[in-house]
């Protein structure tokens, strides 16, 4: 079964506009992985590199985040990811 | 690590000493907010007035100012003339850098000088220097008359003791020039007669190999954002106008409605082609300042630094789709010292009162040159100004006749350009924010509207949410990262350890929560509790366009989650003696 991952706004142009896609993955970096094989150019557009998140773009597990630039974090079957863009401010 | 030093200004005593922070101190709050609200909190006592002697302004950096990129925010930090409680207000601008150069990371302003006076960094050299000839001068004609130095000062405004006054820095200077907007500390600088703080050095900052090599990782990693770069490359945050006003949550006409007709007029697609210049700070890739000019209209030829808070609450939450009138407002704000988005949403509620008939003064929403004398009005406190020069909740309290209702603000301090009815977190956000109603201590509309990665409609992990963002807020701005550019907690924990700062990861985000209760902690002895940690009434009644209200009761259940995760008492909101324990601040229990 797979994991739900919302999808910044800035990113849907990888999912062909889809807000919500599915993933699956034992860690946040495998779930990315998943992503790419579905939609490819999406880690690059997270910014991904050398397996930290390098850009404007941040993985929240549930509604939480641990503000980390490593992918390391587990995942399980029922958490839902977001990946959003995290300026603070407006 | 290094010794941190700061000036303590005496203007009663005209006396200005240099002191080193104490070493535990620096390691226990690191700089920016976290040291100035320690400050606030241990010097100035309960219940003295704003505007007295009593009170002070601390401006601070952070260590990491002109060092990693993106990083020479300064923060002003005082007693709130418009919320009687805690105020903190961040400043872009390379005023910190200059500070730092000198060799200071912050200065604390006490008591009122007899005449008004600038305080004058050269060098290491700090003195007070007389400025009664600058009396009722502008922002920029003051920064003019420092030319050559890095100029923090107050306009109109301050002196008249407009209570939402403001203090803006290099308006004249290269790079980006930005004001420390919120919560009126021009007033508090205007009530002690001090006209500007001028800083020029020559001085250089050691910068240690390592850190050099994790500065140039930075600047790189933000060089090559595209996304970033473009995000900002119309002005600050202006894509969100478009996006917020087809999420139905753009301000329009005092919060009645949540989507402007004339939305086309003002978005980012209008002030693009109008852009003449572009800005940044020190040591930033990025670059959000951009000016525009307007070349039509009835102030055509008018300029200023344009962003999404001031165009929209100049704009459509006062009914107004004249591009000009709005980069008129914006200009006289800040040529006046005074905060653009109180001022919005001030004479939203006047045309509001207007149009009711609560008040003996005819102004409409729409109204351009109506909206462009009002503005003169505040500023010099002539007719209905002079009681609107004191925000809307006071302005509602003498007024009256329902006007309370409809008086936009939490805790005194009127809201951004995000009506929370189509983003609920933002409700909790604006009743839990420490400065009053601000969208910058956690601004989950970016997740709820901006991203859609989350319901906007729902509560559920809101409460959660918000907290998490208002803690890594506080920690990366007591540093001071720029709100616009992201810097993981490990990135920032490798820096400042870099810099011989003691701190992991872990206790990045425990100092955020830290720093957030030291705030709460002033309020609550300035009598602030659960009350006060509302949201206008107006957001419990339904929106003009969609119908949205929220729910008390949902808004309560959010308050209450809020409140178990942070470890304060859901009677009163007060943090509770074991959570303070917990952070190391017990000894700061009222």
């Amino acid at each position: 079964m797979g994991i739900k991952v919302n999808i910044s706004r800035q990113l849907q142009q990888f999912t062909n506009g889809q807000m919500v896609v599915e993933a699956v993955g034992r860690n946040i970096g495998e779930c990315v992985e998943s992503l790419e094989a579905q939609f490819p150019g999406i880690k690059k557009g997270l910014h991904v590199e050398q397996g930290e998140l390098n850009g404007p773009y941040q993985i929240y597990v549930k509604s939480t985040n641990s503000y980390t630039a490593k992918l390391d974090k587990p995942v399980q079957e029922n958490d839902e990811l977001a990946i959003r863009f995290t300026v603070a401010g407006g | 690590m290094q010794d941190y030093k700061l000036l303590r200004v005496n203007l009663s005593e005209g006396s200005i000493k240099e002191e080193t922070i104490p070493s535990q101190l620096i390691n226990n709050y690191i700089g920016g907010k976290g040291l100035a609200a320690y400050y606030l909190y241990t010097e100035v006592k309960a219940k003295v007035d704003p505007l007295s002697p009593a009170n002070k302004v601390i401006f601070m950096a952070g260590p990491l100012a002109g060092i990693m990129p993106c990083c020479t925010h300064h923060v002003v930090t005082t007693k709130s003339p418009l919320t009687g409680g805690y105020a903190d207000s961040f400043a872009a601008g390379n005023f910190s850098y200059e500070l730092r150069k000198a060799g200071f990371l912050g200065i604390i302003i006490e008591g009122k000088s007899p005449n008004l006076v600038t305080l004058k960094i050269e060098g290491r050299k700090a003195t007070l220097e007389d400025a009664s000839h600058l009396k009722g001068k502008t922002i920029t004609e003051t920064d003019k008359y420092y030319s050559g130095f890095n100029v923090a000062s107050i306009g109109p405004g301050g002196e008249n003791l407009v209570k939402y006054a403001c203090i803006l820095n290099n308006v004249t200077g290269a790079g980006r020039s930005a004001a420390a907007g919120r919560g009126g500390a021009g007033a508090v600088m205007g009530s002690k007669n001090l006209k500007a703080i001028a800083v020029k050095s020559d001085g250089k900052l050691e910068i240690p190999e390592k850190v050099k090599d994790l500065q140039k990782k930075h600047f790189k990693r933000f060089a090559d954002d595209k996304d970033l770069r473009e995000f900002f490359s119309g002005g600050l945050f202006t894509p969100n106008i478009d996006i917020c006003n087809t999420a139905n949550v753009i301000p329009t006409r005092n919060f009645t409605e949540g989507s402007f007709e004339k939305v086309k007029s003002i978005n980012e697609d209008a002030l693009r082609p109008n852009i003449i210049k572009k800005s940044a700070c020190y040591l930033c890739p990025v670059g959000c300042g951009n000016t525009v000019k307007v070349n039509r209209g009835p102030f055509k030829g008018t300029e200023a630094t344009v962003e999404y808070e001031p165009t929209v609450l100049l704009g459509a939450n006062c009914g107004q789709g004249d591009l000009s009138t709005i980069v008129e407002s914006i200009r006289l704000c800040n040529e006046y010292g005074v905060d653009v988005m109180s001022m919005g949403d001030v004479i939203a509620f006047a045309m509001e009162c207007s149009e009711k008939g609560l008040i003996d003064y005819e102004i409409h929403f729409g109204d351009a040159e109506k909206q462009i004398e009002l503005i003169k009005m505040i500023v010099n406190r002539e007719g209905i100004g002079n009681l609107l020069a004191e925000g809307v909740k006071v302005a509602s309290e003498k007024i009256a006749k329902g006007s309370e209702d409809f008086a936009i603000h939490v805790k005194g301090l009127e809201l951004p350009a995000y009506d929370p009815r189509g983003s609920r977190a933002m409700a909790l956000a604006y009743a839990t924010a420490d400065r009053g109603g601000c969208h910058q201590r956690a601004w989950p509309a970016g997740a709820e509207v901006v991203d859609k990665t989350a319901d906007p409609f729902t509560t559920t992990g809101k409460a959660e949410l918000v907290k998490e963002l208002q803690d890594y807020n506080a920690a990366a701005w007591s540093l001071i990262t720029c709100d616009c550019v992201p810097y993981s907690a490990e990135w920032l924990a490798e820096i400042l350890s870099s810099l011989g700062f003691s701190i992991n990861e872990k206790e990045f985000m425990t100092l955020g929560e830290k720093v957030y209760n030291v705030a709460r902690l002033f309020n609550v002895r300035e009598g602030f509790s659960r009350k006060d940690d509302s949201m206008p009434k107006r957001f419990t009644e339904p929106m003009k366009d969609t119908g949205w209200k929220i729910p008390m009761n949902d808004f309560e259940r959010m308050l209450d989650e809020y409140y178990e995760f942070r470890g304060w008492d859901k009677k009163t909101g007060i943090p509770k003696a074991e959570k303070l324990r917990e952070l190391g601040i017990g000894e700061l229990a009222p």
